[in-house]
């Protein structure tokens, strides 16, 4: 269980969530760009600091108000799909999943087939268009096998025939393996297609 | 003709082993630099820069002091190698190393710190390390600034001349390089073997730039993915 009490400041507004998430389930947040969906992922994701959040992942303290203390990024197993992919140029589409690749040889040829990214494989990550960066960015989170999958407006450079077929991929990833995921998006209908546990961050 | 080409082989040697003594140690100065927050960072930045406003008599004043004889380093020198440091080779390419030392830290560090923030970001939320990040996600997409780096720094060790005549004199095959050799034959009103040490210098000048523009203008990777 993902634990989840936030506090953020920003200039205009602030954002103050209280949640939980069960294992095989999904939290969609919901608002519109630059609310600050993508600052709480970074900070669940242990990218960015909060001074005044607490998250707990299965009774460890992620985040900590009394005392400040934080697990770092690279112990919370997080995976995070970047609204802007956050490839790694120098490196092949192959070489992207593989820099974070913990799941078997099976399961990678099941994920590349899936993601329909067999053909791009050898292709730098600069030389692809941005419906297969996002499909690569999401191949990347999902090959690390994180307890926690975090996603930031993955679908919103994909087509609708690709899209479908993403989305029903990642549903039944989700519960089949009892992942925990937070889907932040612009669009209800992609939300609520995972999901009926949706917050709406609005300024306040 | 082997003496006019002993000094310019001599400037080619120091410069050649500055560069790749300059990257060894430049990799884990950017490393602290730009991974660590750490007390006195912007005091070490100002350390590191400071060859490129002091006076190359006045870092040529201290080297001196500190490679002479019954220096400590000096001393431990000859014990170890039974070899004076002021006034050799070996002299002048410490001398060398640290005068160039800002011309190969900065660019590769000022590179690094231009890197959008989301390729680290995306390193450390897959679990790598901070130092898996740099050498494995960092430091391969600034090469164009490395290459640029290494080049500037050889082509500024080819053209020092106060710190190396001041650390390391005039001596010829040991320390009288391309630029002091220039030196030497105007003192010797010897003009034209002055101007055909000149003309190899001001070409390889004009070269080494062209070919920084080049890379500049050419990276071999874009950087925004």
């Amino acid at each position: 269980m993902l634990k989840l009490d936030l506090k953020l400041n920003f200039k205009t507004h602030q954002i103050d969530l209280k949640t939980a998430i069960q294992s095989g389930d999904t939290l969609g947040i919901y608002g519109k760009s630059g609310i600050g969906k993508s600052t709480l992922l970074k900070i669940i994701a242990g990218i960015q600091k909060s001074s005044q959040s607490m998250i707990i992942h299965n009774d460890i303290i992620w985040n900590s108000r009394s005392n400040g203390s934080q697990v770092l990024s690279k112990d919370r197993e997080v995976g995070l799909v970047f609204q802007d992919f956050a490839l790694f140029p120098n490196l092949t589409v192959k070489e992207n999943l593989e820099y974070a690749r913990r799941i078997s040889d099976a399961d990678f040829d099941q994920l590349v087939f899936t993601l329909d990214i067999e053909n791009i494989l050898d292709k730098k990550s600069t030389d692809i268009s941005g419906g297969q960066k996002q499909r690569t960015a999401i191949g990347r989170a999902m090959a690390y096998d994180p307890k926690v999958i975090l996603m930031d407006e993955p679908f919103a450079a994909l087509d609708d025939g690709i899209k479908s077929k993403i989305k029903s991929f990642l549903k039944s990833y989700i519960s089949d393996r009892n992942k925990i995921a937070i889907i932040a998006s612009h669009d209800y209908a992609d939300l609520e297609f995972f999901t009926d546990q949706i917050v709406t961050l609005q300024e306040v | 003709m082997e003496d006019f080409l002993t000094p310019l082989w001599l400037s080619c040697k120091l410069a050649f082993i500055t560069t790749f003594s300059l990257f060894i140690i430049a990799v884990p100065i950017v490393y602290g630099l730009s991974m660590k927050k750490f007390f006195a960072q912007s005091i070490v930045k100002v350390i590191i820069a400071l060859p490129l406003i002091l006076p190359p008599s006045v870092l040529g004043f201290y080297l001196l002091i500190a490679l002479q004889p019954n220096s400590y380093l000096g001393s431990f020198w000859n014990m170890v190698f039974d070899a004076r440091l002021a006034f050799s080779f070996e002299g002048i390419l410490i001398g060398s190393i640290i005068f160039s030392l800002p011309f190969m830290v900065n660019p590769i560090l000022s590179a690094i710190e231009n890197l959008p923030h989301h390729l680290s970001e995306a390193s450390y939320s897959l679990g790598k390390t901070k130092w898996q990040t740099f050498h494995k996600v960092l430091l391969p997409n600034i090469r164009p600034s490395i290459i640029s780096a290494a080049i500037l720094t050889f082509a500024h060790t080819i053209g020092e001349f106060g710190v190396i005549l001041m650390i390391g004199g005039n001596i010829p095959g040991e320390t009288r390089v391309a630029s002091i050799a220039i030196f030497h034959e105007l003192e010797s009103m010897n003009y034209d073997m002055a101007n055909q040490y000149a003309a190899v210098l001001l070409v390889f000048s004009f070269v080494v730039l062209l070919l920084v523009q080049f890379i500049h203008k050419n990276p071999t990777r874009p950087i925004i993915c």
